[in-house]
């Protein structure tokens, strides 16, 4: 009830107060007059815009022949035609009193003269002053507003009114922009010393754009020839300047290099900027120095400038520079920009290094150089030599030796006489040690002859020159050598395995500056690394064993070479197994322990001697299933060897059959490791063939030298392009159909 | 002597009146037509000597009006065009369509003077 009652007491609030009916009919009265009064004015001011538009329009096309007739008269039109002018130009005369017409006539001549070109535009222009329309623009320059002045200066300018020009050209200073930008276009237009007047005498700023308008004009001038703009280098005016050198290099004036060096120094980032990019467009190569010595007073976009300009026209002798840049600025766009300019100097020595995986180079020959492969390459020093081993060896060496010198061209009876010998003296089936021996033997002489032919040190003289030195020595020995002892140098090095001698070779193939000796070095080393287990050299016990066969092969210990290359065989042979990389990545025992039963079901010898380097292993898990491994795998190899043996024995009778069966189990249960990887050794030369193919083809950035050597690719048999081999039982299963044939 | 026939298509007047004015005095017979549908209405019933039409026009544009002329009348009336738009891809594509010359804005009446006389000739 109380709320009611409040409710009740609070409506008189609300009641509207009284409103004058009268007032509110006028004033809505008032609204619709007003609207009314809008509307007719719309209509009329719409009526009468379009009526002068069809007015204009008729009197354009009525005046349209007029000037058709002034334009296009002539004395020697005929009679009516002369009458017809001379009447006409009384008509328009009379017609002009009016400046409504006057307004239409500029109009139609201003639009005429956009369509028109040559004879007929000018014309034009003579017309327009005849009927005295330039006076109306004229008086347009007087205005005091800017949208007369600058119409009257553009009417003016198109219409090729050249007295015009020294009224214009009070308005370059002018404080409204619009006046001056237009009086800055029609003074180029009007005469073509104007823009010698605008860089004189302007004193405020000139816009890119209007810079660039100011250059479309110049080039729509007639006879136009550009002044030296170099004067105006000296401006106090940074604008006129700027525009200095953009007209500079517009015109490419590049008599300026002197002042275009010197603007580089200036205080103005932008002057530098514009004075560095005239030097990267003239390289002006001269500038160089200049530009080092401000490097570090420059603000990022000069420097990046810098750099720019830099790798265009810079040489060898600023990459210190560059490199140091490189180095020290921690700005990465300059760092950048630093690398970039080297690799433009001089293509490839700047490489990517983000995100590039780290590959063992050394492991990677490892893997390619089965280290069995590389024992016949030890013994033998010279590579006619190795013509003993097998057939595939010698062409191997040979062209090997080729590749590397050009000797053998000079001198190829010696080297076919040197063949013929070895030939001669080792037997094709001899024992491998016996052969070792004899043909070391052979090499010394070869060598000795080959170098006394060539008038090379002899390897006495070599042999102590380099033996006794360390990798220093040796190194500051090369620097000081002539041309011709580098040369002999280099080639002696062919007899003395030592891991300085890389060293020595891998410096000369970095710092020599003769090309020649560089290649030299490259075969050379490529040649010692396929010669020698380059893991060997890497590796700190590797290189002990390295060193003693070293010693060994100078005191000619054939006996020890032999156990020390069986020896380094079998290092790291483990590591061609394919279950080597998975077990070392293997991270728990029961991987691993199924990796090793693997082995057993699936290895062969290379699984065998990994299985047999796990045996060491402390956990006795590993070692027992390792030894069954070893088992299963050893009889599984013994059963392979035997069919492989029986198959290949079917010629012989049944009963030798049996006995040799016997003789082959007895025999591989005894054999031992050393004896797996010598039996490898049927297959080595061909596998070597295509390893040292591989390895003496010339990294990239030397393959120029072949070019300046004149070395063309080597011939290679057709039977190197067989990228895969046939196994043994095919050509026995082949040799006992053809039996079987016949 | 029977005067030529050109036919004049430019939609500028003051353009249109100039030209047709030199022509005229010239000695040719000029039909001036201000859009390209009055071109194509008045082509259906007869062919001129010489056409002289702009490219930029309402309706019908030069270079359909060549490829009308080519292709449906099987007409080969020299056709020279005039166009503002000196750009390369129209002059190409007018030549493509069968135009025989090409003139660009401004445009001198005494040039146009000479290719007109010289087509004409060539097809006399």
């Amino acid at each position: 009830m109380n709320l009611k009652a409040v409710k009740y007491n609070l409506l008189p609030l609300v009641n509207s107060s009284n409103v004058d009916n009268d007032f509110l009919w006028f004033t809505t009265l008032f609204f619709l007059g007003l609207g009314l009064l809008y509307l007719v004015f719309i209509f009329f001011f719409k009526n009468k815009i379009s009526v002068n538009a069809v007015e204009k329009a008729s009197k354009r096309s009525e005046l349209a022949p007029i000037i058709s007739n002034f334009l296009f008269h002539s004395p020697q039109d005929s009679k009516d035609e002369q009458k017809e002018y001379v009447n006409l130009k009384i008509e328009i005369r009379e017609y002009l009193r009016d400046s409504s017409f006057r307004k239409i006539l500029a109009e139609i001549l201003f639009d005429l003269q956009k369509d028109v070109s040559g004879t007929t535009e000018e014309r034009l222009f003579k017309l327009y002053k005849e009927l005295g329309l330039d006076q109306d623009s004229f008086a347009k320059l007087k205005s005091w507003r800017w949208e007369l002045v600058s119409q009257g200066i553009l009417e003016l300018t198109q219409m090729q009114v050249r007295e015009s020009y020294q009224l214009i050209i009070k308005f370059i200073n002018d404080k409204r922009s619009t006046i001056r930008k237009q009086a800055e276009i029609a003074t180029i237009k009007l005469r073509n010393e104007g823009i010698e007047y605008i860089l004189d005498s302007t004193s405020y700023a000139i816009s890119e754009w209007q810079q660039l308008k100011m250059i479309e004009a110049l080039g729509g001038l007639k006879d136009y020839t550009p002044p030296r703009f170099k004067s105006w280098l000296i401006s106090e005016n940074k604008d006129v300047v700027l525009f200095a050198l953009r007209l500079i290099k517009h015109y490419n004036q590049n008599d300026a290099a002197a002042s275009i060096i010197e603007l580089v120094k200036h205080k103005n980032n932008q002057i530098k900027l514009a004075a560095i990019q005239c030097i990267k467009d003239f390289h002006f190569t001269e500038a160089k120095p200049i530009l080092r010595s401000i490097f570090l007073e420059c603000n990022d976009e000069v420097k990046i400038q810098i750099l720019g300009a830099i790798a265009v026209f810079g040489d060898k002798s600023d990459i210190p520079f560059l490199n140091g840049v490189s180095l020290k600025e921690n700005n990465f766009l300059i760092s950048s920009k630093a690398r970039s300019a080297i690799n433009s100097i001089s293509p490839g020595s700047m490489l990517p290094t983000k995100d590039i995986t780290t590959v063992d180079a050394s492991s990677d020959l490892e893997l390619e150089l089965p280290i069995e492969e590389v024992k016949p390459a030890i013994i033998h020093s010279d590579e006619n030599t190795t013509v003993s081993i097998s057939e595939d060896f010698i062409e191997i060496e040979t062209t090997d030796e080729t590749d590397i010198f050009e000797i053998d061209n000079e001198a190829p009876e010696e080297v076919e006489v040197v063949e013929t010998k070895n030939e001669e003296v080792v037997e094709p089936e001899t024992e491998l040690n016996q052969v070792s021996f004899e043909f070391s033997e052979m090499d010394q002489e070869t060598d000795d002859s080959l170098k006394d032919e060539l008038g090379l040190l002899s390897s006495e003289n070599d042999n102590v020159l380099l033996k006794n030195s360390n990798e220093e020595e040796v190194q500051n020995e090369y620097v000081s050598m002539s041309f011709e002892e580098k040369d002999t140098y280099i080639d002696a090095i062919d007899d003395f395995i030592d891991s300085k001698q890389i060293g020595l070779l891998e410096m000369i193939m970095e710092h020599e500056d003769e090309s020649e000796l560089r290649f030299k070095a490259f075969k050379k080393l490529q040649l010692l690394k396929t010669r020698f287990p380059v893991k060997a050299i890497i590796g700190a016990e590797k290189q002990e064993i390295v060193e003693d066969e070293q010693v060994v092969l100078i005191s000619n210990e054939k006996e020890e070479v032999i156990t020390e290359l069986q020896d380094t065989a079998i290092i790291g042979k483990e590591i061609e197994s394919i279950f080597y990389p998975l077990y070392q990545k293997a991270s728990d025992l029961d991987s691993k322990l199924i990796l090793i039963q693997q082995m057993g079901l699936l290895g062969d010898e290379k699984e065998l001697i990994f299985l047999n380097t796990l045996l060491d292993t402390t956990e006795p898990k590993i070692t027992k299933s390792t030894e069954k491994a070893i088992i299963e795998l050893k009889s599984r190899i013994t059963s392979s060897s035997i069919e492989y043996k029986l198959t290949d024995s079917d010629a012989i009778g049944a009963d030798d059959e049996l006995i040799l069966e016997e003789q082959l189990i007895a025999q591989v249960e005894e054999e031992k490791l050393i004896e797996y990887s010598t039996e490898k050794e049927i297959h080595l030369p061909l596998e070597n063939n295509n390893t040292i193919d591989e390895n003496n083809k010339l990294p990239l950035e030397l393959c120029f030298l072949e070019d300046e050597f004149g070395i063309s690719a080597s011939k290679t048999k057709e039977d190197d392009d067989f990228d895969f081999e046939l196994s043994e039982e095919f050509f026995l299963n082949l040799k006992s159909r053809e039996s079987h044939e016949h | 002597m029977k005067k030529k026939q050109i036919l004049l298509a430019e939609d500028d007047d003051l353009l249109a009146s100039l030209l047709n004015y030199r022509l005229e005095k010239e000695g040719y017979d000029v039909v001036l037509k201000n859009d390209g549908k009055e071109v194509k209405n008045w082509l259906d019933g007869t062919l001129p000597d010489i056409i002289v039409s702009d490219i930029m026009m309402p309706y019908f544009s030069g270079i359909e009006l060549v490829d009308y002329i080519r292709n449906n009348l099987k007409s080969t009336v020299p056709i020279i065009l005039i166009s503002s738009a000196s750009n390369e891809e129209n002059v190409l594509s007018a030549f493509k369509m069968g135009a025989n010359d090409f003139i660009s804005k401004p445009v001198s009446p005494s040039e146009l003077l000479v290719r007109v006389s010289r087509e004409i000739s060539r097809i006399s």
